[in-house]
């Protein structure tokens, strides 16, 4: 009976220190990548997100790609083509991309031009919802010149040809592989959609949906000796924080991806001294949409509808007031005590690529209470019947200020709440599911498009480096409202003829200095017009382990873009 | 009994099926979007053809019917068919008049509605009476009639269709048998875009490891707390166990999970704070290896449990041991430990056990939290992560099977009453 116990105890005793061990440190030949939103799919055309596609970049490889500065790189051709190098004709109608020699696909077979003319064709058959169909917009035929040549003709003139197989949203597929999965059947193809082969430094070994991704290296991988890491695992679900603790403070992950988090908690994380954390400022900016038509709820059917100019907001589309609300915003405080490492103030509508932001603009960094008082007291818009809102015309400056429900959107909202209260103005705040609000239901009256709402506040963004689409974006013509089901890109129903003829102006410039001049013409007019008021300019803040190297936080394209060339010290 | 039993199962029937219309019905009334988290550079219009490939502007019905067939009839299929190796789609019965030969009329369309048939069904192909297999080579479907020349169906790429092959410009390659059963249609996430049953199934082992395991560990240490704090009223050990429960009772998982994560991964570095789901247990390290990552959720989860699970124990135990059986089994001379262990306790579990039965549906759900803190990624975090994303039909078929675990579980503890206790008898 005692000698029993004594096994037993004796048995749990080593149970104990074998299971109370210290986590050991991470084997040499593994890299632990912590995504706390979970990879769902690796097929980047059928994705649902961000992570989907990073978690492709892996393995696919579009022919040129964005590097951390923005700048165009060749990735799997020799030289970009351009209209000096003959590779782009001179009417801007075609470009010619010639594929490097000797890149083989990871199950053998050489990436040829029919992988690259198939990938056009899959993602632009009619009944397949393809995500990345915006870049392959306006091109009217993709054709194979010879084995490693391929042809893209676009049906108009286009001064910036690199969307179609350029960067992580819209990379080669194996023809081989995809050949039965065409139009609706895409979806049906589950074992392509989670492990296609592609051509990129790691290859899929086993994927879990909405959990892990485990990658091992390319065997046909170009460059010798690459990529370092024997095995790539790929984590995902928790929250960012528990992610930034695993990477600054146990050491568990190497790298954790989008840590939005508060800013005093990120710092007290790194000062821990395990990890860095990177930030890279995205041309996304957060802004105030300030409606230039009338939203009030007694107008029926035609609340905030253009009406060709008929139906004017009551006090908006005053200048004072506008002004007034903007000079009033303290976005440094914003910035800094709410979106920390992962934002920045403001004043201009297209911030980044950092060449294209605009200097014209940046006396509103400060804030002026006083200055925006005065403004409004010079205006005659006084407040008249002692209820501390001012008036303009008998109409009160009340304003309903909806954004979606996102804890920072809530606290920025009480602030500014509070700024425009000093000023005489009364905010009613509003905020709606992000589902709802983004998602373009026509039937729902809280969405962004419909905009039954003074003001509303969310970002607005464009993908790769060149802003001309996004641009266009506040032309007449895209004005949001029932002929279009309130889809349209002109949010703040704004309508210039000047900014029309810049926007015409943009699609035939070629030159890049002359393309950010015109640029940064649009923005200024944006801004000092009343149709939006930047706040912060935000970015992706990510962390990384100080033993991991070779990081180089990008942006523009895949924060993973370059995994091929990462390594562990030591 | 056995009557019972098939009466309680037949009402179960019309009960799951009502469940499901309500699920159905409450969640096509949510105005979740699953375009709504793509980036905002996605224009409107390519968004509008994600839903309608994704078929969300189906009306209700034709969805909920979807659901059904695919859900109660395909998916039960597929997993019988691939036990067992057998076919039951019905066969596609086809004369040798209706293939029409390359350039004549109307044999594009022929082709096409074949070979989708042929896909989306499983269908086996019979010609002139005589079953045939289907070849499939690359992008090509053959109907093989064990000649040379297989029949040519059709070519998926460009629609190029032809009738008899074996003339010298079209080559058979070596091509491998489609696998009809696995065409079979099924309902799809619209987030990984793959059938749900799949990442279900996938995700099963995880969840019942790290539930399994705190429910069990939960059971053998309630029990017995719960009895000797019932012999023990008021003692020491009573109190503080007690003030224990409460405790365990009362703090959300969320809470004590962040905890141990704080103390025993950053402070202590004693366990690691996410889990590996790819981990296989091979030898001892790696089963010590699973142990260390699996016992802070475990014991999150086995705490809230414990805690609710003592408590009943106790006052059930209590109850029993002032009743006049108790006495007289001690008057008879029976050792204590007889009397508590045998006489009382037998009869203080039958709530118990009701309640082990009636909480094991909930303990999955009651997971969601501690394997999202954890990233245990099993049931409960694909059902996060499906809310999040708008992806209904995960969603939907989650809910539904843990309607389904409440249901059965409901019966069984109805059963296990009868069977512990012999006055009660289901007629």
């Amino acid at each position: 009976m005692f000698g029993k116990k004594i096994v037993v105890v004796a048995l749990l005793l080593v149970l104990c220190t074998g299971v109370l061990a210290p986590v050991s440190a991470q084997m040499g030949d593994e890299i632990n990548i912590l995504y706390w939103q979970a990879v769902s799919i690796l097929n980047p055309y059928l994705s649902g997100g961000t992570k989907d596609l990073h978690g492709s970049s892996i393995i696919l490889e579009p022919l040129a790609r964005y590097d951390e500065n923005g700048g165009l790189v060749p990735w799997l051709v020799d030289e970009l083509p351009t209209v000096e190098n003959g590779g782009i004709s001179e009417d801007l109608t075609s470009i010619t991309w010639t594929l490097s020699e000797g890149i083989l696909w990871s199950d053998g077979p050489p990436l040829t031009s029919a992988d690259v003319v198939f990938t056009w064709e899959y993602c632009v058959h009619p009944d397949f919802g393809c995500n990345a169909l915006s870049n392959f917009a306006d091109v009217e035929n993709v054709e194979a010149v010879d084995e490693r040549t391929v042809q893209v003709t676009f049906g108009i003139s286009k001064p910036f040809p690199y969307g179609p197989f350029v960067s992580h949203v819209a990379p080669i597929i194996q023809a081989a592989q995809f050949a039965d999965c065409v139009g609706a059947n895409a979806p049906n193809c589950t074992d392509q959609n989670f492990g296609p082969i592609g051509t990129g430094p790691y290859m899929v070994e086993e994927f879990r949906a909405n959990d892990v991704v485990t990658y091992v290296p390319n065997p046909n991988y170009r460059e010798e000796g690459k990529p370092y890491f024997q095995r790539v695992i790929l984590k995902g679900g928790g929250d960012a924080e528990s992610a930034a603790r695993a990477v600054l403070e146990t050491g568990e992950a190497d790298y954790a991806w989008n840590l939005q988090i508060a800013p005093a908690v990120l710092n007290t994380m790194e000062a821990a001294g395990k990890g860095t954390v990177v930030t890279v400022l995205d041309p996304d900016v957060e802004r105030l949409m300030i409606n230039q038509t009338n939203p009030a709820p007694d107008l029926g059917e035609n609340r905030s509808l253009y009406m060709g100019g008929e139906n004017p907001h009551p006090f908006l589309t005053n200048d004072a007031v506008w002004m007034a609300l903007s000079m009033a915003i303290d976005r440094n405080i914003i910035a800094e005590q709410l979106y920390g490492a992962a934002g920045q103030a403001t004043c201009n509508v297209l911030a980044q690529p950092a060449i294209y932001a605009s200097a014209n603009n940046d006396s509103c960094l400060v804030q002026d209470i006083d200055g925006a008082n005065a403004l409004l007291d010079e205006a005659g818009v006084v407040d008249s019947d002692g209820d501390g809102v001012r008036e303009l015309d008998g109409v009160p400056l009340s304003i309903l200020y909806q954004t979606s429900t996102n804890a920072v959107r809530q606290s920025t909202q009480a602030l500014i709440k509070q700024w425009w209260a000093e000023i005489g103005v009364e905010t009613e705040l509003r905020n709606i599911d992000a589902g709802v609000f983004f998602g373009g239901d026509p039937a729902s009256p809280d969405t962004y498009g419909k905009f039954y709402a003074d003001i509303e506040m969310y970002t607005n963004s464009f993908s790769g480096t060149d802003p001309e689409t996004y641009m266009g974006n506040w032309v007449c013509a895209e004005i949001s409202g029932p002929d279009n089901g309130w889809l349209g890109n002109n949010i703040p129903r704004w309508c210039n003829a000047d900014y029309e003829a810049l926007v015409a102006q943009m699609a035939q410039t070629v030159a890049i200095e002359d393309r950010i001049s015109l640029a940064m013409q649009m923005n200024d007019m944006l801004v000092n017009s009343g149709v939006m008021i930047p706040l912060i300019d935000r970015g992706v803040a990510s962390a990384y382990s100080n033993v991991l190297e070779g990081v180089r936080m990008n942006g523009w394209d895949s924060e993973l873009w370059n995994i091929a060339d990462w390594t562990r010290m030591g | 009994m056995g009557q019972y039993l098939v009466r309680r199962l037949l009402i179960s029937i019309p009960t799951l099926l009502v469940i499901s219309l309500v699920v159905f019905a409450i969640l096509e009334l949510s105005p979740a979007d699953p375009v709504g988290n793509l980036p905002l550079t996605i224009p409107p219009a390519v968004r509008e053809q994600i839903r309608e490939a994704m078929g969300v502007n189906d009306p209700f019905l034709v969805k909920f019917a979807k659901w059904l067939r695919q859900f109660m009839v395909n998916e039960p299929l597929n997993i019988f068919e691939e036990v067992t190796g057998l076919n039951f789609a019905p066969p596609l019965s086809l004369g040798q008049d209706d293939l029409i030969s390359t350039g004549e009329e109307g044999y594009e369309e022929l082709a096409s509605s074949l070979v989708a048939d042929v896909q989306s069904t499983g269908r086996s192909v019979i010609v002139d009476g005589q079953a045939q297999e289907i070849l499939k080579s690359e992008r090509q479907y053959f109907l093989q009639d064990g000649s040379d020349s297989p029949l040519f169906l059709g070519e998926m790429a460009n629609g190029i269709v032809g009738r008899e092959l074996g003339s010298d410009n079209v080559e058979v390659a070596e091509g491998e048998l489609l696998p009809l059963n696995k065409s079979r249609l099924r309902y799809l996430s619209w987030q990984t875009r793959s059938p749900i049953i799949d990442l279900v199934i996938e995700r099963t082992p995880q969840t019942l490891w790290v539930v399994g395991l705190s429910y069990l560990a939960a059971i053998f240490v309630a029990v017995p707390i719960g009895v000797i704090q019932a012999y023990r009223q008021y003692s020491n050990f009573d109190r503080f166990t007690t003030v224990f429960a409460t405790v365990g009772f009362s703090i959300p998982t969320f809470f004590i999970g962040l905890l141990f994560i704080y103390f025993f991964s950053v402070q202590l570095g004693w366990f690691p704070s996410i889990y590996d789901t790819t981990h296989v247990v091979t030898d001892l390290d790696s089963f010590l290896f699973q142990m260390r990552q699996s016992i802070m959720p475990v014991t999150v989860l086995a705490l809230f449990y414990m805690a609710l699970l003592s408590r009943h124990t106790r006052s059930s135990m209590l109850e029993n041991l002032k009743l006049d059986y108790v006495r007289t089994a001690r008057s008879k001379g029976i050792a204590e430990r007889r009397v508590v262990g045998h006489h009382a306790l037998r009869n203080s579990l039958i709530p118990v056990v009701t309640l082990i039965a009636l909480g094991i549906p909930g303990v999955f759900q009651g997971a969601i939290i501690t394997e999202q803190i954890f990233r245990v990624n099993g049931l409960g975090q694909l059902l996060i992560i499906a809310i999040q994303g708008g992806d209904l039909p995960t969603v939907q078929t989650l809910t539904f099977i843990f309607a389904v675990l409440n249901v059965f579980f409901n019966i069984v503890a109805d059963v296990l009453y009868a069977v512990l206790d012999p006055r009660i008898r289901y007629t």
